[in-house]
């Protein structure tokens, strides 16, 4: 079965960062919040860092649980570095630190960014850094894993089951290889023309998020290196024949496990045709001193 | 987007908070009155609210395959679950809880491993003791089980992982508070569908100390016989009090792409699984091994979709009547005809050993679940799909009832379009849902469109996010951008009078 991690868990990762004003102490905005001594009511003045789901909450009153032990008083202005707790009427948020609004933090306050589009930028950033390997280039050709075509020859990328059996899961993830045409290495080290990674293909909820490929998709991939299940070859059968493409690593035949590239955030494919994201990122990178 | 004080609200516009300064009181009855928020009529002993927060009013995801716990000794507090993602894209998903009866609902992201669309499968139960339980699949890690307790389920703090375990599939979690040598024990029963020990993968998961630092769970797998292949992904426990816990899963025989034949087994223990051979009790006449089968050679098929945009492949639940464990009531689905999906429900009133035919049939229908109230009254929830185009069909939520087994009442929740919204992923609606009940009262928890539109809640609904039943058209937080037609949770009590 897969073992690769679609995601790993972002623990203690501010997701709403904004500066506010302590309107009450001890206090929440809706009902069937725990309040004890650090939960506050406060005013948000300006949303720097959101997910879409809190964008909109500039000028409103939110209750948040303070995550630091310094004292704090009504009029108070803090920057709240949090994550999200209860939505209901209204909202409340968990804050992991408190800090003071001062010259340091002015120039994130003062930027005309897009808070939900920062936080975006953010989290792109973070699967740039994660990645083993990230490339622009074309999808050329989408197949079936070795090991895993029908016994009649062409593999139908349409087939629903790997085994003869079928899945043993509806979560089976019906894992397909996309070929890509390299144009640039733009992370990692890679020096075939072609790079192929693994993609579910599944609509189940547990792989539905996942990039889909197709044939002429160009772009730019993050690729991660993950372990995933190794097709087994079956006995007195040809063993897949090596081509040209290189894969991520060798396989381990004891668990039937192998290690394959793969990208199953939502980010990890960026068009050419969309603006930002990636491409800044790589802009960014080359602007570095090397060495 | 919170209501701001220069929004003009859209004329007709519904929300569950009319002001800041609005304090609801929760409905001391269901009987026949405006809704404070939905504005439509409810029909007496019928409560059913739409899950989504007031603040989530722009969501739109497909939040399916819901499940419920109600707090036995406190039934005003409630926890539910749904493929909902935490909104603030944290670490942790969210459970929807109540603690005013069901009337509103809000959301608490404490369930560790959030994902795209939240965590994978989610089962949620509550001890009398007020400890909550859950069995889930992590949305961080393919596959990854996590049992999970919480003595607070307001609190901010993640629930606390009692049991991880890779590889394993559809955690349907039980949990009871019962006498073990006269100590009262929070008991745990997990069924679970686990690929560490192919073929026989039917699963029980189970402790008889589950409020300890660190409970120690046996893992009983239930199939003695050997599958082909793997056995089914929903394998579902049912605890009385006195000791007795039944499972029932399904045995597959054999499998080729979509069509796939099992048997319906249903195995029982008679000590909270505490022996040297849990879930032994109950053999088979025919090979005189342990889990009697109850319907032999079922015609499954596993398709996607199967039913309207659902799939279908492996729907299965199980109830013990608290009155008199040697009752048990299952349901399950298979193919009688052609291109039918078919429940049946079946009772055995002598602990297993012999079972009815059919006492209930429904063509073309899925997300059974069973439960039987303090009278021994049993309840059936399911969802039936009607019409014959995609355009015309419609999932028609169904909790029927019934005093002998014979003679059923049925109650129409919710009657809502198939064709939309258009299927993100699957499950559509669920490959579960669930019923349970406190005393006489029945409650349950089903997903369905939220088109909002008096005609599709025959029984009357509540919503709290902001949605116009007369222009049909559901609005942000603002009360004046419109937000399309999603997946909702819909959670229900009904009350017995008698």
């Amino acid at each position: 079965m897969p073992a690769s991690p679609s995601k790993t868990a972002q623990d203690q990762k501010p997701a709403f960062v904004f500066k506010g004003t302590i309107k009450r102490l001890k206090s929440a905005t809706m009902k069937g919040v725990p309040v004890d001594e650090r939960t506050v009511v406060v005013t948000v003045n300006q949303i720097i860092e959101a997910p879409p789901a809190l964008a909109d909450y500039n000028g409103q009153d939110i209750t948040v649980q303070l995550g630091g032990r310094q004292k704090v008083r009504v009029g108070q202005e803090l920057i709240f570095h949090t994550t999200s707790w209860i939505f209901g009427d209204s909202i409340a948020v968990r804050s992991l630190t408190e800090e003071p609004v001062t010259y340091r933090s002015a120039a994130m306050l003062s930027a005309a960014d897009d808070p939900v589009e920062r936080r975006a930028q953010r989290e792109k950033r973070d699967r740039f850094d994660a990645a083993d390997l990230v490339v622009s280039g074309k999808v050329v050709a989408v197949r079936l894993p070795a090991g895993t075509a029908k016994r009649s020859g062409a593999a139908s990328l349409d087939a629903s089951d790997r085994a003869p059996g079928g899945p043993v899961s509806e979560h089976d993830p019906k894992w397909r290889e996309a070929v890509i045409q390299v144009d640039e290495v733009h992370k990692g080290s890679h020096k075939k023309k072609q790079v192929v990674l693994r993609f579910p293909a599944s609509k189940d909820v547990m792989w539905y998020g996942a990039p889909k490929f197709h044939p002429g998709q160009q772009g730019f991939f993050m690729l991660h290196k993950s372990k995933i299940e190794k097709p087994k070859a079956k006995r007195g059968r040809k063993q897949p024949r090596k081509g040209v493409v290189e894969e991520a690593a060798v396989a381990d035949s004891e668990v039937g496990i192998t290690e394959a590239y793969t990208a199953l955030d939502q980010t990890d494919f960026q068009p050419y045709n969309e603006p930002g994201g990636v491409k800044t990122i790589i802009d960014s990178e080359s602007l570095k001193p090397k060495g | 987007m919170p209501a701001k004080k220069t929004t003009k609200k859209a004329k007709g516009v519904t929300s569950g908070a009319k002001g800041k300064k609005t304090v609801k009181k929760p409905a001391k009855s269901t009987a026949k009155k405006k809704s404070a928020t939905g504005g439509l009529v409810m029909s007496p002993g019928v409560l059913v609210v739409n899950m989504i927060p007031r603040s989530r009013s722009g969501e739109h995801n497909q939040d399916s395959e819901p499940n419920l716990a109600v707090d036995p000794a406190a039934p005003l507090n409630m926890v539910g679950s749904a493929f909902t993602p935490d909104p603030g894209g944290g670490p942790n998903a969210p459970i929807y809880f109540s603690t005013d009866g069901g009337n509103s609902w809000k959301l608490n992201s404490i369930v560790p491993g959030n994902g795209t669309f939240g965590t994978g499968d989610i089962t949620v139960r509550f001890s009398p003791s007020h400890t909550l339980y859950a069995g889930i699949l992590r949305g961080d890690v393919s596959l990854r089980m996590n049992i999970l307790r919480t003595a607070n389920f307001t609190s901010s703090t993640p629930m606390t992982v009692l049991l991880s375990r890779d590889n394993v599939d559809q955690p349907y979690i039980q949990a009871a508070r019962v006498t073990i040598g006269a100590v009262k024990k929070d008991v745990v029963f997990n069924g679970d569908n686990d690929f560490n020990s192919v073929p026989k993968t039917a699963t029980i998961n189970h402790t008889t100390d589950a409020q300890v630092a660190a409970p120690v769970f046996k893992t009983t797998r239930i199939d003695s016989r050997v599958p082909s292949g793997v056995d089914a992904p929903s394998i579902r426990p049912a605890i009385h009090s006195n000791g007795t816990v039944y499972g029932v899963f399904l045995h597959r025989l054999s499998a080729s792409g979509s069509v796939r034949r099992y048997d319906v087994v249903v195995v029982r223990d008679d000590h909270f699984g505490t022996g040297a051979a849990p879930f032994t009790a109950l053999h088979d006449p025919t090979d005189a091994l342990s889990g009697r089968r109850v319907a032999l050679n079922r015609l499954i098929p596993w398709l996607m979709p199967g039913l309207g945009q659902e799939r279908t492949g492996s729907s299965l639940t199980i109830a013990v009547d608290p009155t008199n464990s040697k009752i048990v009531y299952i349901a399950w689905a298979d193919r009688v005809g052609t291109t039918d999906y078919t429940l049946h429900v079946r009772v055995s009133k002598d602990s297993g050993v012999n079972w009815s035919s059919d006492c209930l049939t429904v063509t073309n229908a899925t997300n059974p679940a069973l439960a039987v109230n303090s009278v021994g009254k049993i309840g059936f929830l399911y969802q039936q799909l009607t019409g014959t185009t995609l355009a015309t069909q419609r999932w028609v939520t169904h909790l029927r009832r019934s005093t002998d087994g014979v003679s059923w009442s049925d109650l129409v929740l919710a009657r809502t379009s198939a064709s939309t919204p258009v299927r993100t992923f699957f499950p559509y609606i669920g490959d579960y849902n669930h019923l349970l009940t406190v005393g006489k009262d029945f409650y349950g928890i089903f997903s369905a469109s939220n088109f909002p539109d008096p005609a599709n809640f025959p029984n009357g609904v509540k919503y709290q996010r902001n949605a116009n039943f007369a222009t049909h058209k559901l609005f942000n937080i603002d009360g004046a951008t419109e937000v399309p037609v999603s997946i909702d949770p819909f959670f229900f009590k009904v009350t017995e009078l008698t």
